[in-house]
Order: structure tokens, then C-alpha cells, then sequence
């Protein structure tokens, strides 16, 4: 026995009481940090890259469903990497596994107190995992949930899509609805930060899971970064600027996509997120661009942008929400309040403003250091048991004043 | 043989999880607090596996990151519960034996850098070099704070009336 030692802790008995979870946990959690990083940090210089590998979604006329492993499982058994909450009540947790190469999904329609068996994606081509920090030389693996039953799962080129939660996948070029414009009954599909495996509008029909995609001309030759519709049904996105130093295109829609007016984020700025009250007033959160895509990031701080003539002219609010070069989640509330959420630190935390992004204040930090948003909502990633990786719940609110805790599969 | 990036971490994490997660529960007196740092500091180790295949001791780099993850969210934590005006949960403990849960207690009651420089040299045995490493402070101010925690330390666990006689909690030894 060392002579450094007190009577009152023992070593072995600490020991005996430590869990350890898989490395594979901790290497999901690091993959998906990795991916969410890059997204925010290098936008513009993957834009040029990325921006012109997409293909529409319409292309071929047969389906084909998939064969292959079928790695589903019973929910409960696995830990989600990320939840997207579609409603109150709806939710899709998305696994993400073997350094991204297995993309499951899980449905719940009772704020989490069932959910569904995983369903893995499934697609013909084949997967390399990543075996370097950078990615290098790893098939390039980005997911969307489109709705409760609805996944989009892009492997490189190969785009495969499921409309009935997971069962079945087929070719998204051959599936999906071609229209002028939305119609009325389906849901258009919101996204951030630089939309997954999304590359054109998209609406879902929430009863039948059927997915459209419009005809006319896009606004940008680029894929979208964000997609979000306000409360009155305006469509507003902004695009992957295409150029490494160009501003952001943003366009607006008051009519489910047949007609877009577009317009330009201001010169030397990275567009964050777009959050929009109507088809008149949106908000549009930039960063400053740094002088060198390689250097130090930028120190001038961060803009946000008001227009309330759907897009025409911008202000600038004179926010004082500080810069950051992490991914930056934002909506607005259901009362109107903007968040922004914060996922560089551990935990992560939601900034509020409630005088129109003038003045933030933090309004709650929790959890793992995780959050995301989409329009009305924002979630902290939280974790009780501690002896499995990843998160077993989120706290989601519409306001940041009332919090609401919402079970992860677990 | 060439060794991989993911096999040093693979390795690193089969022999020194369970030991560090011990470290970090003396420093924090929460286990799940400590799990919580220990598994950050690995998942940031997974985020850049060359840089940390290359470092000269992994171990020392993870510890060093844990603590210093630990005492951030503390003292976030501690900031967030005053301005919310509550108290957090309690902490997690990893034995219920009356000597150490009265041993946790006077450590608490001690300053940050006494506490951690107490729990690391004399709860899991890391020589005075370590922690200074750790803690990111010099060898003589590590021997300072353990001078004068052993000393506060030793009347917190002491009853005022009767040095001799038990404490309610157990007797709890100090050695120097």
C-alpha cells in the first residue's frame, strides 16, 4: 500500500463501479462532430466542390428496392447521434455507425415514449469508412429526414430514399413527384447548415410519405445550406455561395416554390442560417469571412441581417452575439424570440434574443454539447446514463423560456 | 508491422479508460462527471487520431484534457445554478462507505487548486511531477497546495471536541 494514500478511497472500489462504453460510441460521436464541424467552418471552400456534384432527383423511370444485409434492430438496444424533431409529438432519431457508412432511423409519433425498430439505409454501392482525421479517401455519407416516414441517404453519388420509415429504399432519382409548385396538403422539408443529403427544395406528403420536387428553374445552380419556411408558408433558402469569398444567394417564395425572388447576402460575409417571421421579414445570420479559407478565423463580429420587404434591402440589426467558427443552429420561436444555439462549447447553450437580435442573452446551457434547431424549435442533447455513449434524450423548447425533456431511443 | 492511428487509440482506450475515469472521480468526487470528461477527452483524441498517435504520452494528454474539461463544465454549472438560484443534482458516487463519502465532503469544502492537487498525489498516486503537468501549474506550487491541503484537510476530518474520538462518518487517515 502507498504512503500517499487515505483510508477513505479505494482504488479498485472506483474501479468496480466504472462503465465503459464501446470506442465505437465515442468514434461515432467524434465522426459526427468531425462532419457538423467541417459543414460550419469550410462552407464556401466545399461549396465549389460539392456544388456541382448533384443530380435531380427525377431521373430514372424504374424503381429498384434495394437488397442487401438488413442491420435493424430493436430501438432500445442503440443510442441515436441525432434527432430531428418534426412536431410535439414526431420525431426521427438517425444512428449513425461504423464511421458513418450504417445510417438508421427510428420514428416516434408519442414525444419518445416508443419508437419504432432502427432501419438501416440500404443502397448497392459500396462504403469506406474514414481511417484519418480528414476523411480522406471515405465515401462522403450525408442523411436528411424528410418526415416521420421519409429518409434521404446520399453515399457519394448513389442518392436512395424511403418512404415508408426504413423498410424499403430505392433509387431517389426514380422516386419523387415532379410539380410546379407544392401542393397544399404536402410539408416542405426544412434544413440547415448545409441540408445533408438534400441538393432542391423538397416537400413531403406527411399521410402518404410521397415526395415532390419542383420543375421551374432553381434560383442558384448551387445546392441549398438552408431551407426554411415561416409560419405563413413562405419559402426562404440560402445557397452554397459557389465561390470561396462570394455572398450567399438567397431567395423567397410566397407561392410553394413556382416563383422565387432572390437577392444577395452582403460582400465578406459566410451566411449562417436564415429564420423567417413571414414572406416579408426574415432574419439572416452571417459570419465574417476570414482573409486566408486556411487561417485564423475572422475577428469582426457577427452580422445579423434584417429584411421586412421579403428580401429586397437588409439592415443590419447591430447584434451583439459574438463570432464563432462553429455550426450555429438558428430559429425563431413560436413567440417570436430568436435562438441561436451554440455547439462548441460543452454543454452546448441557447442564446435569445427577444428585440430583434439586438441583444442575446444565454438562455439555457445543457448537456453533451450538441443542439439543433428547425423553424419554431430548438433541442440540447442530454445525457443521464453514462455508461453508453451518445445521448438518451434532448430538451426541446419553442420558447427557451419552457423546456420540455423528449427520450431518445434508449 | 505498422501500427494504425485507431489501434493506438484502440489500445490507449482498453488500458487507461478505467484509470483515468478513477483520477477524474478523485478530482471531481462525481462519477459521472468524471466518466463524462474522460470520455470527452477521448472523443477528442477520435477527432484527430494522428495528432494524438504521435504525442509522447497519451495518457498525460488525456488526463490533462479531462481535468480541464471537468473544471469547465463545473464551472459553468456552478454559474448557471446561481443565476437559476437552484441546486444541481447530487453527485454520483462510486462507494457508500461512510470514510469516503466523509473524505468527499471535506474535499469539497477545500479551494479548487487544493482539492485537485490532494486528490491526484495522495487519492491515486500520481508523483508531484504529474500533477503539475496535469494542472498545468510548477512542481512548487503543487507542493504548496498539497502542504496546505493536507493541513486543512486534516481538521475538516477532525471533530472540533475530541481529535481521538471517531468522527460520525468513520476515521479517515492522512499521511504524509
Amino acid at each position: 500500500m502507498s504512503d500517499r494514500e487515505f483510508s477513505g478511497f479505494d482504488v479498485e472500489t472506483v474501479k468496480d463501479n466504472v462503465s465503459q462504453p464501446p470506442l465505437d460510441d465515442l468514434r461515432a460521436a467524434a465522426h459526427f462532430r468531425r462532419r457538423r464541424r467541417k459543414g460550419g467552418v469550410a462552407l464556401a471552400v466545399v461549396a465549389v466542390l460539392a456544388g456541382v456534384a448533384f443530380a435531380p432527383i427525377d431521373r430514372s423511370p424504374d424503381p429498384l428496392e434495394f437488397a442487401g444485409p438488413d442491420p435493424t434492430g430493436s430501438a432500445s438496444q442503440r443510442r441515436a447521434s441525432e434527432l430531428v424533431v418534426l412536431s410535439d409529438k414526431a420525431a426521427v432519431a438517425v444512428e449513425v455507425a461504423e464511421e458513418g457508412c450504417r445510417i438508421s432511423f427510428a420514428a416516434t409519433i408519442d414525444a419518445g415514449r416508443s419508437w419504432s425498430d432502427w432501419q438501416a439505409a440500404r443502397h448497392s454501392g459500396t462504403c469506406t469508412m474514414s481511417t484519418n482525421a480528414e476523411s480522406l479517401g471515405a465515401t462522403d455519407v450525408r442523411y436528411s429526414v424528410l418526415s416521420e416516414q421519409s429518409y434521404l441517404v446520399r453515399f457519394d453519388d448513389e442518392l436512395v430514399l424511403s418512404t415508408d420509415a426504413g423498410r424499403t429504399w430505392h433509387d431517389a432519382n426514380s422516386t419523387g413527384t415532379a410539380v410546379t409548385a407544392f401542393p397544399k396538403k404536402a410539408r416542405p422539408v426544412p434544413c440547415q447548415q448545409g441540408c445533408g443529403a438534400i441538393n432542391q427544395p423538397l416537400a413531403v406528403d406527411p399521410t402518404s410519405g410521397r415526395v415532390f420536387r419542383l420543375t421551374g428553374q432553381p434560383p442558384s445552380p448551387y445546392p441549398p445550406y438552408n431551407i426554411y419556411e415561416s409560419p405563413d408558408g413562405a419559402l426562404w433558402i440560402t445557397y452554397w455561395p459557389g465561390e470561396y469569398g462570394r455572398p450567399s444567394v438567397l431567395a423567397r417564395s410566397v407561392d410553394r416554390g413556382a416563383t422565387w425572388q432572390t437577392s444577395q447576402a452582403p460582400e465578406g460575409t459566410t451566411s449562417i442560417g436564415v429564420a423567417a417571421v413571414s414572406g416579408q421579414e426574415a432574419y439572416l445570420l452571417t459570419e465574417p469571412l476570414p482573409a486566408d479559407p486556411n487561417g485564423p478565423r475572422a475577428t469582426a463580429p457577427s452580422r445579423l441581417l434584417r429584411t421586412i420587404n421579403g428580401g429586397q434591402s437588409w439592415t443590419d440589426v447591430g447584434t451583439d452575439l459574438p463570432t464563432t467558427d462553429g455550426v450555429r443552429p438558428f430559429t425563431i420561436g413560436a413567440d417570436g424570440s430568436l435562438m441561436v444555439l451554440h455547439t462548441d462549447a460543452t454543454p452546448a447553450f441557447v442564446m435569445i434574443s427577444r428585440d430583434g437580435g439586438r441583444h442575446f442573452t444565454k438562455a439555457r446551457e445543457y448537456g453533451d454539447g450538441r443542439a439543433d434547431a428547425n423553424p419554431g424549435r430548438a433541442w440540447l442533447y442530454g445525457r443521464d446514463d453514462q455508461s453508453v455513449g451518445g445521448a438518451d434524450h434532448v430538451q426541446l423548447t419553442t420558447d427557451g423560456s419552457s423546456w420540455t425533456r423528449f427520450p431518445l431511443p434508449h | 508491422m505498422t501500427v494504425s492511428d485507431d489501434d493506438v487509440i484502440g489500445d490507449v482506450y482498453a488500458g487507461c479508460f478505467r484509470r483515468l475515469v478513477v483520477q477524474l472521480y478523485a478530482v471531481t468526487g462525481d462519477l459521472g462527471e468524471a466518466q463524462e470528461a474522460v470520455q470527452e477527452a477521448f472523443t477528442r483524441a477520435l477527432a484527430a487520431p494522428r495528432r494524438f498517435a504521435g504525442l509522447d504520452n497519451p495518457e498525460a494528454w488525456l488526463r490533462r484534457v479531462a481535468v480541464n474539461v471537468a473544471r469547465s463544465r463545473h464551472r459553468r454549472r456552478r454559474v448557471l445554478d446561481a443565476l437559476l438560484r437552484r441546486i444541481g443534482p447530487p453527485p454520483v458516487v462510486a462507494d457508500t462507505a461512510p470514510e469516503h463519502l466523509a473524505l468527499l465532503a471535506a474535499l469539497r469544502r477545500l479551494p479548487e487548486g487544493q482539492r485537485h492537487a490532494l486528490a491526484l498525489h495522495y487519492l491515486v498516486d500520481l508523483p508531484v511531477e504529474e500533477v503539475a503537468q496535469t494542472l498545468a501549474v510548477s512542481v512548487g506550487t503543487v507542493k504548496s497546495r498539497l502542504s496546505r491541503g493536507r493541513q486543512a484537510l486534516a481538521l475538516l476530518l477532525t471533530p472540533a471536541d475530541n481529535a481521538d474520538a471517531a468522527t460520525p462518518y468513520g476515521r479517515v487517515d492522512v499521511r504524509s
